[in-house]
């Protein structure tokens, strides 16, 4: 049996030439602004943020997760941690909110502790709410699981 | 599941296609893969393509995709740990609108200044660049070329950067974006201490008792950093953090002594300070009189705007702005004795009891203390005087260069020290601090260079902001952007950005990864390879040199900064831009190319490709034929060892996760100028500031002088620019990281609440933001992050459909030519 | 004996409003198949004893109406084994 020969690469590149040999004008080349830069567009309205609770399925296992519900006026601060009120796994019981991950009990060394690291306090470096925007332009990345499906399925 | 090989086709077409066109396709039944095999991913590290923190990272690649990404666990910096920015860095390469291939603007097959892009071939893009360069080099002469790179260029882009504009055309006109950064804080260390860069390093973040943040939003612009602080914060009680700016933002969240100021008085804040240490007794006398001058600085300098400006035409002492004389430590104490308390409070609006908890945190012996800024400080047109007023209090009181007491500048960009500062592609600027106006300094680079005496030109070439005057006036007319979005970072992009390129004499030329508003304004737009697509050095704020890998393969055509500088340094010979009278007198350089000149010199291309580890994929070594980035390391590294940036062999920074210079006999430097900790530092010594002749630091007496514009009764409120947490600089690779642009997609206006009531307006509206300079339209934001004070309002930068730059005013500090993005005078209409 | 077996898919680039009919046009090509779809862009599987049937079949997609354009993105071949369909 012959093995499988991929052209994908080819005719892709075959494509994006054949789709690049037309010209753009000025005003449409930078896709972030499409516009001249001499205009003043009317910025969109404020978006509503996205407040469902529903998951949105990771990129990696890495990646923080995104947050899906609204965070207006929760405090963080020297006094108060108002997300660790649902998420610290003490509070899981009673609010069904899943428990930040073992990662953050643990110190720069790596040592676990008994409560949530410092250097984890300010929730909001690493995870961040949703608005429901519309996307300026869509992102290619490949989720490992497409690669590895793709790579099962030759063989 | 079964599938047959022809639905295993049709699913892999299927996948295909829908992938490219961002389709979501159902999903089949799935199963846990167990296979190791399969799951395998490739990793390795690289430091992040954001900010100055320089976090390490660990990148998953396969099948030629970067996968996946997370904090490196053996890197000191970060410790595992991320941003939300860093943890989507495996996305920033994948917008589906990356550039493939040059495009030039043309009408019916010709090059035209309002034509649209087209594209075309490397060759003729090439082609293209050099015939305007050849053209205006004979007609005008080097000074009329000139190109603005970046501090994200790597350590060897830069470097050839340098060379080919110094070394080969013969015009300093080459200064980074790093001038609109970190220029101020250069300025700063080379008056207080004559050699860049912190003594210290983020391990004083672990044994300070007390930080203070001036004019510096750590939590959002250094989330790492950021972290350490807390940690240190929370786990030690006795710890204070002071932060001192001019709107409430979410550094604040951490204050003990949270401090909002009005604008400029920093300045008078910082010298109360060295008055309160003075009366109070509290002078470490012992340290001032072994370690220390005292010089009085040159007041009245002007504001760097154009010279036929009113405030320039105004200003006595603009020729002499960097003159100063000596004086001795009463003096310095009569100087500061006028920032008492009282007029302080008032002028900065401050209450008295802040000022002088603040004071005592610097003035208490027992308590070591780090303060932070960035451009609070650096982004100022008094910005050098500020970094000289804040090293002033370190040195008052003797606390410097030990862990946990440092006075410690934070850096914008991934190699703002690394490769603008340390590698110097400042207009004024050859690697290892050395600089175009000493005739020594330029014969030792001619020399390591090996090109003849007389190259290098002795003037400064035109600064950042000066290019674009110039561009506008006609005075230089070829121009390479490199890795950087200028259009939308520069400031007064109506009256000098944009009127700039596109003056009809002038032929500009981008190169970037994405299409930007500086693509836009662009003649020639050159597709370009990023991140870990290409081999790389980056340095760090704390002095750390950082290496990676190729790991993937750009997209299309695109290529490296390093191979664009070197393959178009081919399309030159030395008698087409070096004068007549060098040539005669070394002949042996004649009709050689620039290429054979500057990288072919027996030096860079000293190392076989075989030298360079198999496992990797590198596109320069392919398309030269030697190991590119290794000669040019090392050529570039003979400048500094010996010299007090002694960096280590190349090959050892791939194995290291990053080293801190100097690196004396294998070992980093943690704390500079001290003896035991800095090699440098001669026995017997306890501190030595070996960058001035006589070992001394200097501490400066200089004045509160006001901003170059401020409120009045038409434009009646402050205006701050800025950057938030999710956007890096101008947005161009975070926002097409889905994630991050929804979690803040569009600029606003921050604004106090009765500031918007008094103007009739309520969250949501849209508003004109005017000044005498230009307008943007935005929305009004009551809410969130940032909370400024009645009377000043905050708009980020990020977002290239709000150009905030056409608003900004181009004042300058006069030393370091650097921007002031924070203060300017604007007025708010509903739209 | 042995066969030849050609796939392809293509992004369909469909005015919005004829999406609809395009979609059952296509439905109605013995050789293609409909994928995922949104307001404008439709990804088509078509498979194929030959390049030339391929081609034949995307002139075919290409020429009803509301299809702005047709772009091949993946084309594999492999020969088929006796028995294997």
């Amino acid at each position: 049996m012959k093995t499988g020969k991929l052209l994908s690469i080819i005719a892709l590149l075959g494509v994006s030439v054949s789709v690049m040999a037309t010209s753009v004008p000025e005003e449409k080349i930078d896709t972030l602004r499409l516009a001249p830069i001499s205009e003043e567009m009317t910025p969109p309205a404020m978006q509503a943020v996205i407040n469902t609770d529903v998951k949105q399925v990771r990129n990696y296992p890495m990646q923080p997760p995104v947050i899906p519900h609204k965070i207006d006026g929760y405090q963080i601060d020297l006094k108060v941690n108002k997300c660790m009120q649902c998420h610290a796994r003490t509070s899981t019981g009673h609010s069904q909110a899943p428990m930040v991950s073992v990662t953050h009990y643990m110190d720069r060394d790596n040592n676990f502790l008994a409560d949530l690291t410092p250097r984890r306090y300010f929730c909001t470096q690493c995870h961040a709410p949703q608005l429901d925007a519309k996307l300026l332009v869509e992102n290619d990345f490949v989720d490992i699981d497409h690669l590895i499906k793709a790579k099962a399925a030759k063989h | 599941m079964k599938m047959n090989r022809r639905d295993f086709m049709k699913a892999n077409a299927a996948m295909a296609a829908a992938s490219v066109a961002g389709l979501a396709l159902p999903t089949s039944a799935t199963n846990l893969i167990t296979s190791s095999e399969q799951t395998k991913l490739e990793w390795n590290k690289a430091p992040c393509r954001f900010c100055g923190t320089g976090c390490s990272v660990m990148v998953a690649t396969r099948d030629g995709k970067v996968v996946a990404t997370h904090g490196d666990a053996k890197s000191e910096v970060n410790r595992g740990l991320n941003c939300i920015k860093g943890y989507f860095l495996s996305k920033i390469m994948y917008g589906r609108d990356r550039l493939q291939t040059p495009m030039l603007r043309m009408t019916d097959g010709k090059y035209d200044k309002h034509g649209e892009f087209t594209p075309i071939s490397w060759e003729k893009a090439f082609d293209t660049m050099a015939e305007r360069w050849k053209a205006t080099i004979k007609a005008k002469g080097p000074t009329a070329v000139g190109m603005f790179g970046s501090g994200q260029w790597t350590v060897w882009e830069g470097y050839a950067a340098v060379k080919l504009m110094k070394a080969g055309f013969g015009s300093n006109n080459i200064d980074p974006n790093a001038r609109h950064c970190m220029a101020s804080a250069v300025g700063g260390f080379m008056r207080t201490f004559g050699i860049d860069e912190p003594m210290g390093c983020y391990d004083d973040m672990e044994a300070a008792d007390a930080f203070v943040l001036w004019g510096s939003n750590m939590a959002e612009m250094h989330p790492i950093l950021w972290t350490r602080v807390t940690d240190r914060r929370l786990s030690a009680q006795h710890v204070k953090v002071a932060v001192l700016s001019t709107f409430e933002h979410r550094s604040f969240d951490l204050a003990d002594l949270p401090i909002v100021f009005t604008p400029q008085t920093d300045l008078a804040i910082l010298n109360f300070i060295a008055n309160y240490i003075i009366q109070n007794g509290k002078v470490n006398k012992d340290f001032i009189s072994k370690h220390v001058n005292f010089r009085k600085g040159t007041t009245d300098i002007g504001y760097g705007l154009r010279p036929t400006h009113p405030l320039e035409m105004k200003a006595k002492n603009v020729a002499t702005a960097g003159d100063s004389t000596p004086i001795d430590f009463d003096e310095f104490a009569k100087f500061v004795a006028d920032y008492d308390v009282g007029s302080v409070s008032k002028l900065s609006g401050v209450p008295e009891h802040k000022l002088i908890e603040l004071a005592e945190l610097y003035a208490d012996p027992n308590r070591k203390v780090t303060s932070f800024w960035t451009m609070g400080f650096n982004q100022h047109t008094r910005g050098v005087w500020c970094n000289n007023l804040i090293y002033n209090i370190h040195l008052l009181v003797g606390k410097i260069s030990t862990p946990g007491n440092s006075p410690f500048s934070l850096t914008g960009q991934p190699s703002a020290c690394g490769t603008a500062r340390e590698v110097g592609t400042f207009s004024h600027r050859l690697p290892a601090d050395m600089v175009v106006t000493d005739p020594e300094h330029r014969k030792h680079a001619e020399h390591i260079w090996k090109i003849p005496s007389g190259i290098i030109p002795p003037k400064p070439g035109y600064h950042a902001v000066e290019q674009n005057r110039r561009l506008k006036d006609g005075d230089l007319n070829c121009y390479w952007v490199q890795v950087n979005n200028n259009m939308q970072a520069g400031p007064n992009i109506n009256e000098e950005g944009l009127p700039g390129y596109r003056n009809p004499e002038n032929f500009i030329v981008v190169s970037d990864a994405y299409p930007t508003v500086t693509t836009q304004a662009a003649d020639l737009i050159l597709p370009t390879a990023m991140w870990v697509e290409k081999e790389g050095a980056y340095g760090n704020a704390e002095r750390r040199t950082q290496f990676w890998h190729q790991m993937v393969q750009a997209p299309g055509e695109s290529k490296s900064d390093l191979w664009q500088l070197m393959e178009f340094s081919k399309r030159f010979t030395t008698d087409e831009v070096w004068s007549a009278d060098v040539l005669a007198a070394n002949p042996s350089y004649k009709g050689k190319t620039l290429f054979d000149v500057l990288f072919k010199n027996g030096q860079v291309d000293k190392f076989p490709v075989s030298d360079a580890d198999p496992k990797y994929m590198n596109a320069e070594n392919d398309a030269f034929g030697f190991y590119v980035q290794k000669g040019l390391f090392e050529e570039y590294a003979t400048f500094g060892r010996g010299h007090g940036h002694d960096l280590a062999d190349f090959d050892v920074y791939h194995q290291e996760h990053g080293l801190r210079w100097p690196v004396v006999d294998g070992k980093e430097t943690k704390w500079r100028f001290r003896e035991g900790s800095d090699p440098y530092v001669k026995a017997g010594k306890d501190f030595e500031f070996y960058g001035k002749p006589d070992g001394r630091a200097v501490i400066f007496a200089l004045p509160y002088e006001p901003a170059a514009e401020e409120p009045d009764d038409e434009y009646d409120i402050w205006l701050s620019t800025g950057r938030v947490l999710e956007h890096w600089h101008s947005g161009s690779m975070t926002q097409r990281v889905p994630e991050l642009y929804k979690a803040f997609p569009d600029a606003v206006c921050f604004m106090h609440p009765e500031d918007a009531k008094k103007r009739g307006l309520r969250r949501g509206d849209e508003i004109r933001v005017i000044s005498r300079r230009g307008e943007i339209k935005t929305r009004v934001e009551t809410r969130g992050r940032n909370k400024p004070p009645v009377g000043l309002v905050f708009v980020p930068w990020f977002d290239a459909s709000q150009l905030i730059n056409k608003v900004t005013l181009d004042a300058t500090d006069p030393l370091s030519k650097q921007t002031d993005f924070k203060k300017c005078a604007i007025k708010i209409v509903k739209a | 004996m042995s066969s030849e077996l050609h796939v392809t898919s293509l992004i369909v680039q469909v005015q919005p409003e004829r999406m609809a009919e395009v979609r059952q046009k296509i439905m109605a090509i013995p050789n293609a198949e409909l994928s995922a779809n949104n307001d404008v862009k439709l990804v088509v599987v078509v498979e194929g004893p030959s390049q030339k049937s391929l081609m034949d079949d995307i002139s075919t997609i290409n020429a009803i109406p509301g299809v702005l354009s047709a772009t091949m993105v993946y084309h594999q071949s492999e020969e088929l084994e006796e028995g294997e369909k």
